[in-house]
């Protein structure tokens, strides 16, 4: 016990340096890209509060955003037809100067006002956002009526009667949720964060970072050879490590991830944990009966069980190559293999490709059900059940090398 | 003295050289799997090519105007003799590139004389920043595929990680055996040190070269003569590039940046693996400072053209430069200036320090 609360003391101050740097980082990049992203803040502010609450606010907003897109075609349209009136074969006309200052008022407006591609922008971020809000109700409507009809129709196997038994469930559940939130929500940082979240690759930094040497680094200066004359022993050691990797990794990974909610929590203005997750554009047909609070913490187990598979397989590479070097090459192939699974197009059971690249969004946008043995089952679970597994193996693997290198370092 | 680290160099870091030979190869065929594999491919099929290049032949001496007279007839004789596809599309394309080049050499008549706009894709800083468009050369119809396939196969470089794989193993894992404290001691120490370091420098210059070259070669860009006077923006993507040269120009900018940055990155490292003597914690504090400034340009592209350690799109590098009004330039004289003067810092500093 001694000698784990020794080591456990040791990787307090890299874990401590590694989490408050890379968090730091982190919360810094993902806001300013955010605000970059949005634009002018004010303008949208300014257009989002014009509108009213409900299906009249998302009109609105559609039909402004068609308004100046077809102001802007008129115009486009004008120049276009003199240029066909007037092209000398290939070569083109120039436009008259009017018709140039025209688009250029119409299109950017001027120093002090905003043209009409910026308020066409704004509009149309208001209107995606507002879709999700307004019409989440109808579109889970359609698709239960879809699952009744289907049934009355005598479907008769027994996996979609299942699936539609769970589903009916889980949409009753959420259309209550939805009946109780009728307030608008801006959730501009709540789309980005997921999408963020789902895509970054500084938590596998971290992971590289604070585990690539666990066992390289000893393995290569020889220290190794003690641990086996020591009470605790080379696998005693090794198991100590392993906990503590995971350990380290776990800690880093919960404060980077709360630290970045925290962050996009305080950024927005509306009090959006407690609004249904299908509000979240390309949610709302999501079964889920949560809110983003707790949509957020389900994606925080799921995320945090694959950091904990990868820091698992990251020390049995630094196990298996043995020097600093090869093992800061090594370990990278599975921190990036997500990340290049997901832009190589390759053919793989969707489910099965969601679960190699931990694609949350994939996982939780829709039904999100697995087939097994005729009975649907939450895909998170399984993924959950799947990436444990792989972290247990590849930690007993890791263990089992260690005592062989006990012998023979 | 240099001729034995080129010795040991050969002799005890095979390995070294076989990885970093396998690193890029693997790069490249990844690079080139991808665009084969591109479903939403703009390049010209090969008989296209041929038509298009027929077409280019023709036209090399031909003021725009002339171009679109000559291109209109052969799209008439192609419908009335009911040729191919291939000599289709490559009409089509040919005409496509040339509307664009009428559309940049209207940007720079309206900077210039207050009219002249013959297109509806009207740059929004037109009127802002008439500078930039002022000194624009008219561009020529070219082929912009190899420009195109180059840039793509260069967002594959990987070289801040074979450079810190180079300083690790030539300088890092030395440093923190103390190899070198028995080097101080001996009388040639001033020679071996300048030996190592014309070593390390010539040979990461040789594996950037490579890499560049193997990124060209595939491309083609080398088999396009017309790009040594062709202005860049005639290619998709660069009609009010803050650019203003020819199309090898951007290339060679891009290679001299890219071989800026290698030696900065080695300057960085090198002086972080001397500094922190462990060569985990080297590996440590360079993955992590390549890191973070490639995620950084990920985020914020606009930061790209300066991140020099870090893993960064050529596309970003070079869509993101903008145009600088008191220099009368592009951003990309800034980076090449400020990567010059930091670069040329390190290596006085370092000499001083006796750093090595």
């Amino acid at each position: 016990m001694n000698a784990f609360l020794f080591m456990l003391k040791k990787a307090i101050r890299p874990t401590v340096a590694v989490t408050v740097g890379l968090t730091c980082f982190a919360v810094l990049f993902m806001i300013a890209s955010f605000k970059s992203a949005y634009g002018d803040d004010k303008l949208y502010a300014a257009c989002f509060d014009s509108l009213d609450e409900g299906e009249e606010g998302y009109n609105a907003a559609r039909y402004n955003s068609e308004k100046l897109s077809a102001e802007d075609k008129e115009i486009l349209d004008k120049a276009d037809r003199y240029i066909s009136t007037h092209s000398n074969g290939s070569v083109p006309p120039i436009l008259p100067n009017e018709m140039v200052d025209e688009i250029f008022e119409t299109l950017f407006g001027d120093s002090e006002t905003a043209g009409s591609s910026q308020y066409q922008a704004v509009y149309g971020l208001i209107s995606k956002q507002l879709y999700s809000q307004t019409f989440s109700r109808e579109l889970i409507k359609e698709r239960t009526e879809g699952y009744s009809r289907n049934i009355r129709r005598g479907v008769t196997d027994e996996y979609s009667l299942k699936i539609a038994e769970l589903m009916m469930d889980d949409y009753e559940k959420v259309l209550e949720k939805e009946e109780n939130h009728r307030e608008r929500y801006d959730t501009r940082y709540a789309n980005n964060f997921i999408g963020f979240i789902s895509s970054e690759p500084i938590s596998y930094i971290g992971i590289f970072l604070l585990l690539f040497s666990s066992f390289s680094a000893e393995l290569q200066s020889g220290r190794y050879k003690a641990f086996k004359l020591t009470k605790t022993g080379a696998v005693g050691y090794s198991s100590y490590r392993i906990i503590i990797g995971i350990l380290q990794a776990a800690v880093f990974f919960s404060v980077y991830f709360f630290a970045l909610y925290t962050a996009v929590i305080l950024s927005s203005e509306t009090k959006i944990s407690s609004m249904p997750m299908q509000y979240l554009s390309g949610f709302e047909l999501s079964h889920l009966p949560i809110n983003f609070g707790g949509f957020v913490l389900r994606i925080y187990f799921m995320k945090l069980s694959f950091t904990l598979m990868l820091s698992a397989a990251v020390m049995l590479l630094s196990m298996v190559s043995r020097r600093i070097i090869p093992s800061a090459i090594v370990c990278l192939i599975p921190l990036a293999a997500p990340a290049a699974l997901s832009r190589i197009d390759i053919s793989l059971n969707e489910n099965l490709r969601q679960m190699m690249t931990c694609d949350i969004i994939g996982m939780n946008n829709d039904i999100g059900a697995i087939n097994i043995g005729g009975s649907p089952i939450d895909v998170a679970a399984v993924f959950f059940i799947a990436v444990i597994m792989i972290a247990v193996c590849s930690a007993a693997a890791a263990l089992i090398l260690s005592g062989r290198r006990g012998f023979d370092a | 003295m240099l001729e034995l680290q080129v010795k040991q160099l050969f002799k005890y870091h095979i390995v070294l050289i076989a990885v970093i030979i396998a690193i890029i190869a693997l790069s490249r065929v990844v690079g080139i799997t991808l665009m084969k594999n591109d479903r939403f491919s703009q390049y010209m099929s090969p008989d296209t090519a041929v038509e298009f290049d027929k077409l280019l032949d023709s036209t090399s001496d031909m003021t725009l105007e002339e171009c679109a007279e000559y291109i209109e007839r052969k799209q008439t004789e192609a419908i009335m003799n009911g040729e191919d596809k291939a000599v289709t599309e490559a009409i089509t394309r040919y005409n496509t590139e040339l509307q664009r080049c009428f559309a940049v050499r209207g940007y720079r008549n309206y900077s210039r004389y207050g009219k002249g706009i013959v297109s509806l894709n009207i740059p929004s800083d037109l009127k802002a920043a008439p500078e930039k468009y002022r000194s624009y050369a008219v561009p020529r119809v070219v082929n912009s595929d190899a420009f195109s396939r180059y840039i793509f196969l260069s967002s594959f470089s990987i070289m801040p990680i074979i450079v810190m794989l180079i300083t690790a193993v030539l300088s890092a894992d030395g440093l923190e055996k103390g190899v070198f404290k028995q080097t101080n001691i001996s009388a040639e120490a001033k020679a071996f040190y300048r030996a190592k370091e014309i070593m390390t420098v010539v040979f990461i210059c040789i594996i950037y070269i490579a890499d560049q070259l193997s990124v060209m070669l595939l491309s083609g860009v080398f088999e396009r003569p017309e790009y040594r006077t062709s202005s860049v923006q005639g290619i998709v993507g660069f009609g009010t590039s803050a650019f203003r040269g020819t199309i090898s120009q951007v290339i060679m900018w891009v290679f001299i940046r890219g071989l800026l940055s290698m030696l900065l990155c080695y300057n960085i490292f090198e002086l972080i693996a001397k500094a922190l003597s462990s060569l985990k914690k080297y590996i440590i504090v360079c993955t992590s400072l390549t890191a973070l400034l490639s995620v950084s340009a990920a985020y914020m592209p606009a930061l790209s053209p300066y991140m020099f350690c870090g893993i960064t799109k050529i596309s970003d590098v070079l869509y993101d430069l903008d145009y600088v009004k008191s220099l009368d330039a592009s951003e990309g004289l800034i980076v090449i200036i400020s990567m010059c003067s930091l670069l040329g810092g390190l290596f006085v500093w370092r000499r001083e320090n006796n750093i090595t």
